[in-house]
């Protein structure tokens, strides 16, 4: 019994220690991780530059998950899903204020603007510590269908992808992705609208080359 | 090498044993707390989340030997910032931690066995197990790795009576583990550390 005893307060005092953060402040602001393909933004040239119209679609959002066949997410007001539009209208904003003008498919524009919410799906990812590392955390996608690679995870993503049409010959007949932002966990935060449309616009925020001029 | 040190180091402390002690073992449960002294990049902040548990056989009056786990969360927090790297940033906030494990042989001297009051200087040896651990949203990454760790104490026990085997420890000693660690770029682990705990003693 004294023995029982004994143990048990060794294994209270080693639960004791053994600490996480609390969910609750592990999700207070969202991670907004941003891309660029080096090969068209670098020191001596910037791909935005030779840019000036962008599409993207109205009113819904692709959709990639492996709890449903649905592939496009629309407002369902009242539920959880009530942030399509706004995030639409903030991505066409930000890119507007940058410079470029919003048109039709059939207006050839130069790039589109292509957004994905990832719900539980195996997601690679290889991020890096901040400040320690550098790397990414990545989902790979064409101009229509997106390729994802796999890691276990059950992380809701917003991915933001602007593929480059203007090239689209130049490039052997393939549609670039030349710029990414990865916005999470949609899941489990508080505030999912609000802190979404801020991640949007920080995604914005630190792409300063994103840009016309 | 570092192997071949600690066997030394137990086969000197033991072969320093003379007869006549009043005591034969003790065991110690306690509460540590550990002050980082490097790569406060990762953690900076005083840890008092840690444990300690360890066993004594005294070998002499003056000596004893015996082994001595100790397990230590250590923590910070790095508010909302943006990192830059090439091909991208990334802002988020991220809560460091460093689970540190410890399991080491030790050597004590004992200045004076007195009847409620027992001095001591030890020196232990053995493995630190390292688990650095970033958390940031819902994401999170580790690198554990091993190394080797010394750790020079000094302390005392009090008896609660003095024909009682319940006592109390307070110690104060100082870690320096080799735990390199790439992936978080840390060097080693040290610090400075307090504890303070139950001992029973057995005659």
């Amino acid at each position: 019994m004294k023995q029982i005893a004994v143990w048990m307060v060794i294994g209270l005092a080693l639960a004791g220690c053994a600490r996480e953060p609390e969910l609750v402040d592990l999700v207070k602001y969202m991670v907004v991780q941003t891309d660029y393909d080096t090969e068209a933004i670098n020191e001596e040239e910037n791909i935005f530059n030779g840019y000036a119209t962008f599409v993207l679609r109205e009113d819904t959002l692709g959709f990639v998950s492996t709890y449903s066949n649905d592939t496009i997410l629309l407002d369902e007001p009242g539920t959880r899903i009530d942030f399509v539009n706004a995030v639409v209208d903030s991505v066409a904003a930000n890119a507007e204020a940058r410079g470029f003008e919003r048109v039709e498919a059939d207006e050839n524009p130069d790039f589109a603007i292509k957004i994905v919410v990832l719900e539980n799906f195996s997601f690679f990812q290889t991020v890096s510590y901040p400040g320690y590392y550098s790397g990414y955390y990545g989902y790979y996608g064409g101009y229509y269908g997106p390729i994802v690679s796999t890691y276990a995870s059950n992380f809701v993503t917003l991915v933001v992808e602007v593929v480059d049409i203007k090239n689209y010959a130049a490039n052997g007949n393939k549609y670039n992705v030349i710029w990414s932002a990865y916005i999470g966990d949609l899941l489990t935060t508080i505030d999912r609208k609000n802190k979404i449309l801020y991640a949007v616009n920080q995604a914005f925020e630190q792409s300063p080359y994103f840009s016309k001029e | 090498m570092m192997t071949r040190v600690s066997i030394i180091f137990c086969l000197v402390t033991a072969s320093l044993a003379v007869r006549g002690q009043e005591y034969a073992s003790a065991f110690h449960l306690g509460w540590n707390s550990l002050v980082p002294l490097s790569d406060n990049d990762f953690v900076s902040k005083t840890s008092t989340a840690g444990v300690r548990i360890g066993y004594t056989q005294f070998l002499s009056e003056r000596f004893g030997v015996g082994f001595e786990a100790g397990y230590s969360t250590l923590d910070d927090y790095v508010p909302l910032a943006t990192y830059e790297y090439p091909g991208g940033a990334i802002t988020t906030d991220v809560y460091n931690y460093l689970y540190y494990l410890t399991l080491m042989a030790n050597g004590q001297y004992y200045f004076t066995q007195g009847k409620r009051f027992i001095p001591y200087a030890s020196l232990g040896m053995g493995v630190a197990l390292s688990n650095y651990r970033i958390f940031y949203n819902v994401y999170q990454e580790q690198n554990r790795n091993a190394g080797f760790v010394i750790r020079p104490e000094i302390g005392a026990l009090f008896k609660v009576r003095e024909h009682s085997g319940l006592g109390l420890k307070a110690a104060m000693g100082f870690d320096y583990a080799t735990n390199k660690n790439d992936y978080f770029e840390t060097k080693n682990v040290s610090g400075f550390n307090i504890q303070l705990g139950i001992v029973i003693i057995n005659r």
